[in-house]
């Protein structure tokens, strides 16, 4: 048997037959595979630094928002337009007749007469139809009646009572799974209810509440006029909030706020002197240190008031509208009670005219009285409100994520919340009780919201989960909880990853896996072709020498490793021709994508310059092993079947002819 | 091959009307060459190798080959002897089965019937492995075309057949380089067969075919591609590596000037002995 460096000698003299389709076939080949190289170059390039950017930017830490899984028939989303059982209808009924019965006692009281009729009803015609088997058409729930709203919270309290997705209930499954911490954020909103005041003066327009034109991102900034916060644990959000500064020592009587870059462009441009927000990465990280220095400590004030005073102030303007339009006309009598806007910023509202009978102020003051028996009294109320940015956050587009590879790579590392704005809890909870005003600041939202504490008291709320790992934090949510917007969810809670997309890299690469298999199929077809082709033509051409080697003494397992060395050598040239040109290709993609990357990265979680650089390059032993493993053995497949025609045949044939 | 043939016959023609003549009278060119051989070759001495053992026997062999679905009888029942150290010449017209003859006795070929036993081992009965090992130890090959590797040095394309036999590197290359200047080529040891003559090359592929000290060298037209002084070179080598190894010499020939230098001349007729 041949030894293998004389083989190897032999097979390299082959190397020079056929050049050309040995060229066509290694480029076309190592070109195939060149691509395939590229992308894992580069996959692998932007999982590790993704992966190394989170373990860092995020603290060692990955948060999980975890959500009791609660149906919606508790929350009250269920009961739309279908018809209710009859069971429920009793109770409604029943409820509603005790709820008249109520009112009628509080007008006897006051010596009214009641009209029964004037009160909501629990039940209405659905109004797109339908009629029971009877004839009658179909009743479903009234959802603005009063009755309604005791109902579903007396369907919480139930539920409550038998809930297993307490926080309690949570740590025993995510303690298992490796969690360390478990947060609380609460979220507020006095949006119907508050006004900015812009260099702290207060203007009276009629509110609106039109979200049709409104933008996602738009609706993630607009927290300040809406006075929108998350109240949040501050070693959740660290990372955003800039060191203490002068200003913020002095201030007493300010609330802390961390906002998005922005916002605070958007509503403090001027007052900050902030340029526009640059699109280029580079300019953005020194854009965004200049706003962090001039943002920290700012101080702006936001007006809030009652529902009471906020519906007075409504019809007030309304009045002062009409009265200045009817000024002339002589049939017009004006209302005769009339009120002054405020003067001063948040100010009260004060009497212009009183012209009442007092019948009259005596009818109002029994409305008033019956108001508070029935608990529907709305009490005029202010309260000017100071907060402090002492931090800031440059918030992921989630809606250019598919523009560029500039705006993907923002979008996968920037901070990703559902909101734009935090209270940190430490910092608040630190303040005097009248600038905390925790009266306003416990207002909450609907959904979930409504009944807040009914929930909460109960320890079934939304809870910030956080794991040492990556993969701990992914197990978790993919294994123990449902996904947050699942509608079929069967288990005790929904999840999903909180503050940032680091399990994007799963993404990547479970895309990756799909695709992979497929390019590397067509790869490893076409160059199998290929290189069949140029296997089958060099053995045929090399007959004679076959020939003469028999001659020679060449035993066929002599010409065979003599071939499947030749073959090798060739998946050589492929695999070094691959190596070669993916290097370079993800070499071009580092230089153009990688400065860029690595600034957008700074800016993600606030300016941090201990950064690594973001690389799009990066090299995976194994995975380019398997795919010069592929090489290798495609070469070999190529090189079988010609080569086995060629060992069968007798080798003085092929000395005859020349 | 058949080109070398077919350029003797012009000269034939050309050369003498007579001669055509006398041809015609004997009916056939073969009837007439045999007639020519057997009054006017004097036989020779018997050579000293006569009396050496016998180291090759071919026993009534015949070959026959298919192609078409037609069958050409390239050998058709050939016997013969051949002593060691001999030196035979194998002559006969184009097509007259002197190639099959020596692939059949170089192992190369399967004979359709009869028998080869060459240094008392009949060669059929060898499987691959052992077949290879015979051609590769026994027998030297040296072809008309010479098929050097044309990207391997002088020495290492002599080394080649070590290669196959898998003798160390440190043991053939000595012996490819000392085999290289015997065969005078000293000073091409290192280089390339393009940049050699016809005649330098075919002395290289007769140190090729030595290189594992073999029994029998098999010739087929080693002079076929070569000018007469190179081919005169040639023959003087085959005598001399005859001489100094005792090595059995068989070469197919066209030239009976070098048929005559031989031993012995055997004549293949259509496929047998005359
Ligand atoms: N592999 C083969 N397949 C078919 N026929 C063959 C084969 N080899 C030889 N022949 C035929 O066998 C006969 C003898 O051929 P061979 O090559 O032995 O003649 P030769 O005496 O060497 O001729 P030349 O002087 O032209 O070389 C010829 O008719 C030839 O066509
Ligand atoms: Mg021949």
């Amino acid at each position: 048997m041949i030894g293998f460096v004389d083989a190897l000698t032999l097979a390299r003299t082959k190397l020079r037959a056929k050049r050309i389709l040995l060229i066509i076939t290694v480029v076309v080949s190592g070109l195939l595979f060149g691509v395939l190289s590229t992308a894992l170059f580069v996959a692998t390039g932007i999982t590790r630094s993704t992966e190394s950017f989170f373990t860092k930017a995020l603290d060692n830490r990955y948060l999980v928002e975890v959500q009791p899984n609660i149906p919606d028939d508790i929350l009250g989303y269920g009961d739309g337009f279908e018809e209710p059982s009859k069971e429920v209808v009793e109770q409604l009924n029943s409820m509603q007749d005790a709820y008249i019965a109520k009112q009628k006692s509080i007008y006897d009281k006051y010596k009214l007469p009641f009209d029964k009729t004037t009160v909501t009803p629990i039940l209405q015609a659905n109004p797109f139809g339908g009629k029971d088997g009877s004839g009658n058409p179909i009743k479903i729930i009234n959802r603005d009646s009063p009755v309604y709203q005791d109902y579903l919270k007396q369907r919480k309290q139930a539920y409550i009572k038998t809930a297993k997705n307490t926080v309690n209930d949570l740590k025993k499954i995510a303690g298992p799974a490796g969690a360390t911490d478990y947060y609380n954020t609460r979220s507020i909103s006095l949006q119907a209810q508050s006004t900015y005041l812009k260099d702290g003066k207060e203007t009276f327009k009629p509110k609106t509440n039109d979200m049709s034109t409104v933008s996602y991102m738009d609706y993630l900034t607009s927290n300040v006029k809406d006075t929108t916060y998350v109240f949040t644990d501050q070693t959740l959000i660290k990372r955003f909030i800039y060191p203490e500064n002068n200003i913020r020592k002095q201030t007493k009587d300010a609330i802390p706020v961390v906002l998005t870059t922005q916002e605070i462009a958007k509503m403090f441009a001027t007052e900050l002197g902030i340029d526009k927000r640059p699109t280029e990465p580079a300019a953005q990280v020194a854009w965004t240190k200049d706003l962090q220095q001039k943002a920290n400590g700012y101080v702006y004030s936001v007006c809030y008031r009652s529902a009471g005073e906020t519906a007075l102030m409504q019809k007030t303007m309304q009045a002062n509208t009409e009265i200045a339009e009817k000024r002339n006309d002589k049939n017009y009598t004006p209302p005769s009670l009339q009120y002054n806007l405020p003067t001063t910023p948040c100010g009260e509202l004060t009497v212009k005219k009183d012209t009442r009978t007092p019948a009259e102020k005596k009818e109002a003051a029994t409305q008033e009285s019956i108001q508070k028996d029935l608990g529907t009294y709305q009490p005029l109320d202010r309260r000017l409100l100071k907060f402090q940015i002492v931090g800031s956050f440059t918030l992921a587009d989630v809606t250019g994520q598919a523009q560029n590879a500039t705006a993907y790579i923002s979008y996968l590392l920037g901070p990703q919340y559902t909101n734009g704005s935090f209270i940190p809890q430490q910092l608040y909870d630190a303040l005097p009780a009248n600038v905390q005003n925790k009266d306003v600041l416990s207002q909450t939202g609907t959904g979930i919201n409504a009944d807040y504490e009914l929930f909460e008291n109960a320890g079934i709320k939304n809870t910030i989960v956080s794991f040492p790992t990556l993969t701990a934090a992914r197990d978790f949510i993919k294994n123990d909880a449902c996904e947050i917007y699942s509608s079929d969810c069967n288990k005790p809670f929904k999840a999903s990853t909180y503050g940032s997309s680091y399990l994007a890299v799963d993404e990547i690469s479970k895309f990756i896996q799909s695709i992979a298999p497929i390019a590397l199929a067509i790869a490893m077809t076409i160059a199998t072709i290929v290189i069949w082709i140029t296997m089958a033509r060099v053995i045929i051409d090399s007959r004679r020498e076959t020939a003469v080697f028999r001659a020679l003494g060449a035993k066929r397992r002599d010409i065979a490793s003599i071939y499947l060395l030749y073959s090798l050598l060739v998946a050589s040239l492929i695999v070094i021709f691959m190596l070669v040109a993916g290097f370079i290709a993800a070499s071009v993609v580092e230089s153009l994508f990688s400065p860029q990357a690595t600034d957008l990265a700074k800016v993600a979680y606030g300016v941090f310059d201990d950064l690594e650089p973001y690389h799009f390059i990066g090299i995976d032993i194994t995975a380019l092993g398997i795919l010069a493993g592929c090489i290798f053995g495609i070469s070999i497949v190529a090189v079988l079947p010609p080569l086995w025609r060629n060992v069968r045949r007798s080798p003085i044939r092929d000395m005859r002819d020349e | 091959m058949i080109q070398t043939g077919g350029q003797q016959h012009e000269q034939l023609s050309s050369t003498d009307q007579k001669i055509q003549e006398f041809i015609q009278a004997f009916g056939s060119t073969d009837a007439a060459i045999s007639a020519i051989k057997h009054f006017s070759t004097k036989p020779k001495a018997p050579s000293i190798y006569a009396n050496n053992p016998v180291i090759m026997q071919v026993k009534d062999i015949t070959r026959t080959y298919k192609i078409h679905r037609q069958k050409v009888e390239a050998l058709r029942g050939v016997s013969l002897e051949v002593h060691t150290g001999e030196f035979v010449a194998l002559t006969g017209a184009s097509g007259s089965g002197k190639s099959t003859l020596l692939q059949l006795i170089g192992g190369l070929d399967q004979p359709t019937s009869g028998s080869i036993t060459i240094n008392g081992t009949d060669i059929q009965r060898l499987r691959d492995k052992k077949l290879s090992e015979f051609r590769n130890q026994t027998i030297g090959f040296v072809f008309q075309f010479f098929y050097l590797q044309p990207f391997l040095s002088l020495r290492t394309n002599v080394e080649v057949p070590g290669m196959f036999r898998h003798v160390p590197r440190k043991n053939r290359s000595p012996r490819a380089k000392e085999l290289l200047e015997r065969v005078g080529l000293s000073e091409y040891v290192d280089r390339l067969p393009k940049e050699l003559s016809g005649g330098q090359i075919q002395r290289a592929a007769i140190a090729r075919a030595l290189l594992n000290e073999p029994k029998i060298l098999l010739a087929d037209e080693p002079t076929g591609n070569l000018d007469k002084r190179n081919s005169e070179e040639v023959i003087k080598l085959f005598q001399t590596i005859r001489k100094e190894l005792g090595t059995t010499v068989i070469i197919v020939t066209h030239n009976p000037e070098i048929a005559a230098q031989a031993d012995r001349e055997i004549q293949l007729s259509d496929g047998v002995i005359v």
